[in-house]
């Protein structure tokens, strides 16, 4: 059996099969699999991978997929069978969609799909693709190129799912290292609340969330005519327009004019009223920066807040997701930056200088009515006041009391959290108070400069977010476990339907609006293009060589060209090829069946299940490889692909040996019959090879000659004839001699044996010893207990000699014992023994000559001649023995050639 | 009780009176061993017999039974057997057709089974060294060659002579070691059967 192949035991019949077997030859039955190879790139995968090693291709289907994760689910919860993956938390509802994510980007992966999103806002998917123009919302931004903006029909009234509407203020929305800390907030997600009595719209909606002060402001900003065609845009998004200016003429203001990308809930008719929040605080947003502009340093809580509020509220499901992925991202490398110390030691760092900067007046100016600028300011000029005397005084007070030294060290997602909580009001937070004087409770607050007001704020967080994360801490401040010390006391929780509740120190924040409103410390010219706002994350992923910043400078007017690179481009589907569309798929051909009452039909059992991956999955990461990764997968395809029949360097220098070992087999043969024949016919018949008697180095004839020389006339001599017929040519050379002598003696034979075929072959050696009288046969059944039952007879009593001659040592033995022992109780003493023996049985019987127990022997057929030689008729069986000895001779060469053949095989090996 | 312990009891006796038969000469056990022996040598005759009789059905079984391979080999043995056995008991061992039947088809065959063997044998020994290369292969390919050029007549210079004593020597030793464990072996397996401790005869 070739050690190469691999055989596979059947767990049905155990039989073993080749390892390229898919069912069992005996039986059947469907062996295991040993390996999958990935159908895309040919990678040889252990069982178990559900990705390739080496492309990430998805090698099992998902049947198996889900059966795999129900089983663990069931068995082992917390174990997994499968090889470096994890089960992914939300079961894949069709192929199809794990398809499409295989070839989407990975930041892309992440996003909410269709089903999940339909399930939440009790919107189908086909409602939510018709208003997408056939494709889902969150692909929708990408494949926009040929949609018309203004046929996006946007319905004014929708119904919000309450729970939906619950959870923007729940866990899910709240950071994770905040849900990790506070499991108190579940509870009060399920707290039953008017929402869920009565249809919220949306600006209950947000009024419910937010504060009274805070609701206040929204039902100003509500109320007034907020004119955000004023508000510039992105370049990113502006690219947009001036792709598609027909989209642009026919939207009237500049969120109509957004791309998809930027307003995915208009697809959605369910998140409508998340828009209308966002418009809303937009509002708000922009009123806290009118107060910013005249010079109020308004505490960065309110700007926080409201910032908060879209982050947490009103950004999309899918920007929130992304954003969080980047905080998990940005939270290793947070508490070595800037750890969040409460109680004020921390020192300024070089950005505090810039956030002291003041804001420039002719930012704003321009984006906002001169009406409402006046309004807006003395109410941010009235709040300014309250923060500086209130928290100015009381919580920004600390061994540094610079607020730009604090809000330097300050995380924005603390305002987030506190605007978060102040809306919902967890119970953990229901009893907090106001820092002691000395404590830096103003680590709450943050400091941004007011060129950020040109950007939508809920646009501008979607990258700022991950920028500040990196110098944050994802941990709680430790006003918060004192607040939770606080709140172990407090036995009546707070509910979030009574916002008269909250804390005064909450309250007071909201009289911080007159601080410097954090903002980024990038400013931004208003006359100059916006610079791209791509996420860096974003930029991480864009292959090397490409720029992807499109700053000012590449601004060509007022609009400049869109932020999106085109490697982002590619990835959109082309809605003219519908096809292209959605993820074609490479059907992989079943072939046909070889065998069984299926033979030759194509695809009646199931393939391999290695069939889903997409006929255009690229590598996402395809530079990423090294060269001499790609070059070993590679070569290891290269060696996949080779047919079987080609022939690999081992076995060729194997077969090449096998071949040569075949010339040099028939060589020998044809070497060795040649010889003897010429041996054979060509020395004279006179002729000794050997000049020296044989009789001279035969030490057991003489004794056997003797012996048999002294059989007198009448006496009986048993024969016993223990010859295999396969030694019967060797045994008859030894054998004829012996009955010639014993019968030129003139004595009784009686031949007997314990193997029913040496009967026959004992008439026929008789025969050919030209016996004249007939001599009668016995067969011993019972081997050594037949020896012992004859030799007890009446027969072997009176025989005067043993003469054994045997081809198999052990039937020798038998005898020699035998004769021992019985002899020896009778009395009489041992019959006296003679053998005759094959080459053979010649080393194992020594010990027995050694011992004297036997009278002379002849060993093989050159002992034979010898007996012949002292006979005095050696004949032609000299002849015989010199050819004999030729081929000794021959197959001694042909040992010594071997050996120095293989030593020299060896030797040009280790080469 | 019927299916180990009497056949175990009658292993038992028959053994030890076996055994004292041979150990004490006391007439009666001596008579009672021999007559022991007899029976066993009558059983050993119906073996015989037993043993043709289950290779006729075995095979007659093979010949009858569809999708057997060697179907052929299994109706050649069993025309053989039958025609042999027919013969021997027409004209006895001695007869001029059995005596054809060994000459001619018996003996040629094993013999060329045989002749195979060696040269086997041979290519093996010449290809040793190709696959190993060890103490034991260099041993056992210098001992091949001495016992080759031992056991033919012929004039061998004094120093091959004497190695090949040597390697008589040490064949006839390693012999003697083989014998003495054998002898001891057989020992053991007949007093284990006499105490009862193994019962090939019931299974046991």
């Amino acid at each position: 059996m070739n050690g190469d192949s691999a055989m596979i035991r059947c767990p049905s019949c155990g039989s073993l099969n080749k390892e390229s077997r898919r069912k069992c030859d005996n039986c059947g039955a469907i062996l295991p699999q040993t390996e999958i190879r990935c159908p895309k790139c040919g990678t040889v995968n252990p069982v178990g991978n559900l990705f390739c090693d080496h492309c990430n291709a998805r090698l099992m289907q998902q049947e198996d997929l889900n059966s795999l994760a129900s089983r663990s689910s069931t068995e082992e919860p917390n174990s997994s069978s499968l090889k470096g993956i994890s089960l992914p938390t939300r079961s894949p509802t069709t192929e199809d969609d794990d398809q499409e994510r295989e070839d989407l980007p990975a930041w892309l992966r992440g996003l909410p799909d269709e089903e999940q999103r339909a399930e939440e806002t009790g919107v189908s998917e086909q409602e939510v693709l018709e208003n997408a123009g056939g494709y889902p919302d969150w692909l929708a931004d990408l494949i926009d190129e040929d949609a018309e903006f203004g046929d996006v029909d946007v319905p004014v009234e929708v119904e919000v799912d309450n729970d939906r509407a619950a959870s923007l203020f729940e866990g899910e929305t709240m950071p994770e290292w905040l849900r990790a800390e506070v499991p108190s907030v579940e509870p009060l997600a399920t707290e039953p609340s008017t929402e869920e009595t009565e249809p919220a719209s949306d600006q209950s909606l947000a009024s419910k969330a937010l504060p009274d002060w805070l609701s206040s402001l929204t039902d100003e900003a509500a109320g007034d005519e907020f004119d955000e065609r004023e508000l510039p845009i992105p370049d990113w998004l502006s690219e947009q327009e001036l792709d598609h200016p027909e989209a642009a003429q026919s939207s009237s203001t500049p969120s109509e004019r957004l791309v998809d990308t930027a307003r995915p809930e208009e697809q959605d008719p369910a998140l409508t009223a998340e828009r209308d929040e966002m418009e809303e605080h937009d509002a708000l947003t922009e009123e806290i920066e009118e107060r910013t502009k005249n010079g109020a340093t308004a505490s960065s809580a309110t700007r926080e807040t409201a910032f908060s509020i879209f982050s947490e509220t009103d950004l999309p499901e899918w920007l929130s997701d992304a954003r969080a992925l980047d905080l998990e991202d940005a939270g290793a490398s947070v508490g070595e930056a800037s750890g969040p110390e409460p109680h004020g030691a921390a020192e300024p760092i070089p950005q505090a200088q810039e956030f002291q900067e003041p804001p420039s007046e002719g930012e704003a100016d321009e984006t906002a009515d001169a009406a409402e600028e006046e309004a807006v300011t003395e109410e941010a000029a009235a709040t300014a006041e309250v923060a500086d005397s209130e928290v100015t005084n009381e919580a920004v007070q600390g061994p540094s009391p610079s607020p730009s030294a604090t809000t330097a060290q300050t995380p924005p997602w603390e305002g987030e959290r506190d605007d978060t909580e102040e809306a919902e009001l967890p119970d953990w937070l229901a009893g907090l108070e106001p820092a002691p004087p000395g404590e830096t409770v103003s680590a709450v607050f943050t400091k941004e400069t007011v060129s950020e007001v040109s950007v939508p704020d809920w646009l501008r967080d979607v990258s700022p977010i991950v920028e500040e994360a990196s110098d944050l801490t994802p941990t709680a401040p430790v006003f918060v476990e004192d607040a939770d010390d606080e709140r172990s006391s407090s036995d009546t929780p707070p509910s979030l339907d009574e916002p008269a509740q909250e804390p005064d120190w909450l309250k007071d924040l909201d009289l911080l609006a007159d601080e410097a409103v954090p903002t980024r410390p990038e400013t931004v010219d208003d006359e100059a293009p916006v610079k791209a706002d791509l996420p860096p994350w974003l930029q991480a992923l864009a292959p090397s060589g490409q720029a992807l910043s499109t700053g000012p400078e590449d601004a060509a007017g007022e609009l400049v060209p869109a932020d999106i690179p085109d490697w982002v481009r590619d990835l959109r589907a082309d809605p003219n090829e519908p096809d292209k569309a959605s993820l074609t798929r490479e059907r992989i051909a079943t072939p046909a069946e070889p065998e069984g009452p299926l033979e030759g039909l194509p695809g009646v059992l199931p393939s391999l299940s290695v069939v889903d991956v997409p006929s255009e999955a690229r590598l996402s990461a395809d530079s990423e490889l090294p060269e001499s990764v790609i070059a070993q997968a590679q070569l290891w395809q290269q060696l996949l692909e080779q047919p079987r029949s080609v022939e690999r360097p081992v076995l060729q220098e194997r077969v090449r040996s096998e071949g040569s070992w075949g010339i040099i087999r028939l060589l020998a043969g044809v070497i060795l019959i040649a010889v003897l024949l010429a041996a054979f016919w060509m020395i004279p018949s006179g002729t000794r090879l050997s000049q020296v008697p044989p009789v001279q180095t035969a030490v057991g004839v003489p004794a056997l000659a003797a012996g048999l020389d002294q059989l007198t006339p009448g006496e009986r001599v048993l024969v016993a004839l223990e010859i295999n017929p396969a030694y019967a040519e060797e045994m008859a050379q030894i054998a004829i001699p012996l009955l010639r002598h014993i019968q030129a003696q003139e004595v009784e034979t009686l031949i007997v044996s314990t193997l029913p075929e040496s009967a026959g072959l004992g008439a026929m050696l008789v025969d050919q010893a030209g016996y004249s009288v007939t001599v009668s046969g016995r067969y011993l059944p019972g081997n050594a207990n037949g020896i012992a039952e004859f030799l007890q007879g009446p027969e072997a009593q009176t025989a005067a000699r043993l003469i054994v001659l045997a081809s198999q040592p052990e039937r020798m033995r038998w005898w020699i014992e035998q004769n021992l022992l019985l002899r020896s109780h009778n009395g009489n003493g041992p019959l006296p023994v003679s053998v005759g023996l094959s080459a053979t049985a010649g080393p194992f019987i020594r010990p027995y000559l050694e011992a004297r127990r036997v009278d002379g022997w002849v060993i093989g057929f050159a002992d034979a001649v010898a007996y012949r030689d002292l006979r005095g008729d050696i004949g032609v069986h000299g002849r015989v023995l010199d050819i004999l000895m030729l081929a000794h001779w021959l197959v001694a060469s042909f040992l010594v050639i071997g050996v120095l053949y293989g030593l020299a095989l060896q030797r040009k090996g280790s080469r | 009780m019927f299916r180990w312990v009497i056949p175990t009891i009658i292993a038992v006796v028959a053994g030890l009176l076996v055994l004292l038969g041979y150990l004490a000469p006391i007439p009666i056990f001596v008579s009672v061993r021999i007559v022991l022996v007899r029976w066993a040598t009558v059983l050993a005759a119906f073996a015989l017999v037993l043993a043709y009789g289950s290779i006729l059905k075995v095979h007659i079984a093979r010949v009858f039974r569809r999708r057997i391979r060697h179907r052929i080999a299994s109706l050649i043995l069993l025309v053989s057997a039958v025609i042999t056995l027919v013969l021997v008991l027409l004209q006895g061992p001695e007869g001029i057709w059995v005596q054809a039947i060994l000459s001619d088809i018996l003996i040629p065959g094993q013999s060329a089974v045989l002749a195979l063997t060696a040269v086997t044998l041979l290519l093996s020994g010449m290809r040793l060294f190709t696959t190993r290369r060890s103490p034991m292969a260099v041993l056992f390919l210098a001992t091949a060659l001495l016992m080759l050029l031992g056991t033919i007549p012929v004039v061998y210079p004094r120093t091959v002579e004497l190695i090949v004593q040597l390697v008589d020597a040490a064949a006839t030793g390693g012999m003697r070691g083989l014998l003495l464990g054998v002898s001891l072996g057989i020992v053991i397996t007949g007093l284990r059967i006499i105490l009862g401790i193994d019962r090939p005869y019931s299974g046991g």
